[in-house]
C-alpha cells in the first residue's frame, strides 16, 4: 500500500510539472502518513540531510564556478587553446575542445562550461566559417567534462547518495560501504582525459569531413601557427586560473585540509585572483554571482534534504531489494547487467536533471552493482557520464539549450549532426563501464592501497 | 495584486540578502578555521556548527527564492504538449501542491522547532530550534510567491523576478 502511494504520487506530480524536489517531498509526507509515521520525522530527515559538513562543498563549488564565469576567467584559457592547436584542420573545434575541458576544471559544471566557453567560442567559430550546429555540438559534449572534474558538486552529491549503500564486491569479497569524496575527485581525472581526446577526434573528423574551416571566398585555408612563444605566454595567462585544481587536489594529497575545506579555499582564491589577479571582477559582478549560487544552492540542498527523506523510505520498504530482484531476473549476468543500468540510467537522464538523477538512482541501483562487481567509485563515474549524456538529449537537455540559445539554432538542427559525438561519448562511457582501472587505478595509486 | 507584487518584491530581495550573507559567510567561517588551525594552532569549536546553521538558511533562502523567479527544476516538457486551455489549469493546480508544500515546511519547522526547543546545540549553547527556524520562514515566503504566481496566471501578467 504505502509503495503504491509512493509510486503513483510521486509519478503523477512529475507528469503535471512540479518541481521535482516538491514532487519528492509532498509524495514521501503522503507515504509517512500511510505508513503511520510520525510527519515530523520527515522534516527532521530534512534538515539532517543537508547538515553534514562534507556537503558544504556543495555551496563552495557552485559559487566558484560562478565566480569563475564572472570573472573574465574563460578568455585566457580561450586564448591559450587557440594559440595551442587553433592551426590544425577545425583548429577552432579543437581549440573548443581544449579550452571546455580546461575550463570545465575550474567551473565544475557542464552548464557553466558551455555558458562561459560557449560564449566566447561559438560566435567565433560561426564568424570563421564553421556551421553553428558543429560549434554548437563540439561546445555542448566537451563541455560535459565539468561534471567529472574534482571540482564538480554533482561529485559530493554522489558522494551523499551513495553513502549509505553498501554491499560484498564480487570478484574480490570484500564489504564495501559509501564512497570518500577525495577518492571520487581523483577518479574523474582518467575519463576526463579520455573524453577529451574521443571529443578532439570526433571534432577533427566531422571537419575533415566537411572541410572546416569554410571561408567567405569559398576556401579552406588554416590559420597559421601563433608561434611556441604566443603559447607559452597565453599559457602563463591562464594559468592562474587553471590553479585552482591543483590547489584543491593539492590540500587534499598534502593532508593540509578535508576535500571541503579545500574548496573553501578555492573559493577565497578565485575571489583573489578575480578581484586582485586579474582585477576582472566588480562588485556589482560579485553580487550577482553570489545571487545565483545561493540561488542553485537552495534548489541542490533542497533536493538533497528531500532525498534523505526519499532514503529513509526508500530503505523501509526494501525498495531497492526489490529493484534488485527485478532486474536480476532479466539477467543474473554480470555484463549485461551493466548495460542495462546504463540503459536505464540513460533513459531517465534524458527527462530529469542531473542532480535528481544521481539522487534518485544511486540508492536505486549501486547496491545491485557493488553485487554485480562494480565498486562505489566506478559506479560513481558511470552514474555522471550517463547523466552528463542526458545534458545533451532532448527532451530536457539543459546544456544542449543553453548552447543552442548562444548559437541561435534549434535543437532539431544541432540533432542531425550529433551522431560523431555521441559515438565519441559512448566510446568514453564503455571503457568506463568495462574497465574499471580507469576510474579506480589514480586514486587507488595516491592512497597506496586499492579503491573500488 | 498590486501591494502583494510590491511585498514579494521586497521580500525575495530580502530573502536574496540573507542567503548570500550568509554564503560569504560559511565561507569565512571555513577558511578562516583552517588559518586559525595552521596560524594559531588552535580550531575555533563552534566552526563547524555555525557554518551548518547558515547554510541551511542559504538553502531554504535560495529555495524560496527560486520559487518566485521560477528556478525549481520540473519535467515540464509533456506538459507543453498538451492543448493551451489544459497548460493553464494544470498551472494553477502545480501552484497549488506548491501552497501545499509551503504550508507542509511551516508545520514541519514549526512543529520540530517547537519539540527541540529545550536541547541547546553543543559547543554553541543556542537551542536547537534555531535550525528548524528558517524552515518555517521559507515556507511563509513560498505560500506568498505561489499566490503571486496564481494570481499573475488568471490576470495574464508576468512576475518579474527581483534579482537577476
Amino acid at each position: 500500500m504505502a509503495l503504491t502511494v509512493l509510486c503513483i504520487s510521486f509519478t503523477l506530480f512529475l507528469l503535471l510539472g512540479v518541481p521535482v524536489a516538491f514532487s519528492i517531498a509532498l509524495s514521501c509526507i503522503a507515504t509517512y502518513w500511510v505508513e503511520g509515521f510520525p510527519l515530523e520525522l520527515a522534516f527532521q530527515n530534512l534538515i539532517s540531510g543537508m547538515n553534514v559538513f562534507s556537503f558544504l562543498a556543495i555551496p563552495f563549488f557552485i559559487f566558484s564556478g560562478e565566480l569563475m564565469l564572472h570573472g573574465g576567467v574563460a578568455d585566457k584559457i580561450v586564448n591559450f587553446a587557440r594559440n595551442l592547436v587553433g592551426h590544425w584542420r577545425g583548429g577552432l573545434g579543437m581549440a573548443n575542445v581544449v579550452a571546455c575541458t580546461l575550463f570545465g576544471g575550474v567551473s565544475g559544471s557542464p552548464v557553466a562550461d558551455v555558458s562561459a566557453m560557449g560564449g566566447v567560442m561559438i560566435p567565433m567559430m560561426k564568424k570563421e566559417g564553421y556551421s553553428a550546429d558543429y560549434a554548437v555540438n563540439v561546445t555542448t559534449h566537451a563541455s560535459l567534462a565539468g561534471a567529472l572534474m574534482p571540482t564538480s558538486h554533482n561529485l559530493i552529491i554522489y558522494a551523499f547518495a551513495a553513502s549509505s549503500s553498501s554491499g560484498m564486491l564480487l570478484g574480490h569479497n570484500i564489504m564495501v560501504k559509501g564512497v570518500s569524496i577525495g577518492d571520487l575527485m581523483f577518479a574523474g581525472l582518467l575519463p576526463v582525459l579520455v573524453l577529451m581526446v574521443c571529443m578532439l577526434f570526433a571534432a577533427f573528423w566531422v571537419a575533415k569531413k566537411e572541410g572546416y574551416p569554410i571561408r567567405p571566398d569559398g576556401s579552406h585555408s588554416l590559420d597559421a601557427f601563433a608561434g611556441w612563444n604566443a603559447v607559452l605566454t597565453s599559457g602563463v595567462a591562464a594559468l592562474p586560473g587553471m590553479l585552482v585544481i591543483v590547489i584543491i587536489l593539492g590540500c587534499i594529497i598534502a593532508g593540509i585540509t578535508t576535500a571541503t575545506e579545500a574548496a573553501g579555499i578555492a573559493v577565497t582564491y578565485t575571489l583573489l585572483l578575480t578581484f586582485i589577479g586579474y582585477r576582472t571582477m566588480t562588485w556589482s559582478k560579485l553580487m550577482k554571482a553570489a545571487a545565483k549560487a545561493a540561488k542553485t544552492t537552495g534548489v541542490v540542498l533542497l533536493l538533497i534534504g528531500v532525498s534523505t527523506m526519499f532514503q529513509y523510505i526508500m530503505a523501509i520498504l526494501e525498495i531497492p531489494d526489490k529493484t534488485a530482484d527485478l532486474l536480476l531476473s532479466a539477467t543474473t549476468n554480470p555484463y549485461m547487467m551493466f548495460f542495462l543500468i546504463n540503459l536505464i540510467l540513460f533513459i531517465l537522464g534524458t527527462f530529469m536533471d542531473m542532480a535528481s538523477t544521481i539522487l534518485i538512482c544511486t540508492p536505486l541501483f549501486l547496491p545491485l552493482a557493488i553485487q554485480m562487481g562494480m565498486g562505489p567509485v566506478q559506479f560513481g563515474m558511470v552514474m555522471l557520464l550517463n547523466c552528463a549524456l542526458g545534458l545533451n538529449t532532448p527532451p530536457v537537455g539543459t546544456t544542449q539549450f543553453v548552447g543552442c540559445a548562444i548559437g541561435g539554432v534549434s535543437v532539431e538542427q544541432v540533432m542531425k549532426s550529433i551522431l560523431p559525438f555521441y559515438g565519441a561519448l559512448f566510446a568514453v562511457m564503455l571503457v568506463v563501464t568495462y574497465v574499471p582501472a580507469f576510474s579506480t587505478w589514480i586514486p587507488s595509486l595516491l592512497k597506496g592501497a586499492p579503491v573500488f | 495584486m498590486n501591494w502583494l507584487t510590491c511585498l514579494n518584491a521586497q521580500l525575495s530581495r530580502w530573502a536574496m540578502y540573507i542567503a548570500v550573507t550568509c554564503l560569504l559567510g560559511i565561507v569565512g567561517v571555513v577558511v578562516g578555521s583552517v588559518i586559525w588551525r595552521y596560524i594559531l594552532n588552535d580550531a575555533p569549536s563552534w566552526s563547524e556548527q555555525v557554518a551548518l546553521i547558515l547554510v541551511i538558511n542559504v538553502a531554504m533562502f535560495g529555495a524560496a527564492a527560486g520559487v518566485r523567479d521560477e528556478g525549481h527544476i520540473g519535467m515540464e516538457s509533456l506538459i507543453g504538449l498538451l492543448p493551451e486551455k489544459a497548460q493553464f489549469w494544470i498551472g494553477n493546480l502545480v501552484g497549488l501542491i506548491t501552497i501545499c508544500f509551503g504550508i507542509s515546511l511551516c508545520w514541519g519547522g514549526a512543529t520540530m522547532g517547537l519539540s527541540v526547543w529545550p536541547n541547546s546545540i553543543p559547543t554553541l549553547g543556542i537551542s536547537e530550534a534555531y535550525r528548524y527556524m528558517p524552515l518555517v520562514i521559507s515556507g511563509i515566503l513560498i505560500i506568498l510567491f505561489s499566490i503571486e504566481h496564481l494570481i499573475a496566471m488568471f490576470t495574464d501578467k508576468e512576475v518579474v523576478p527581483s534579482w537577476h
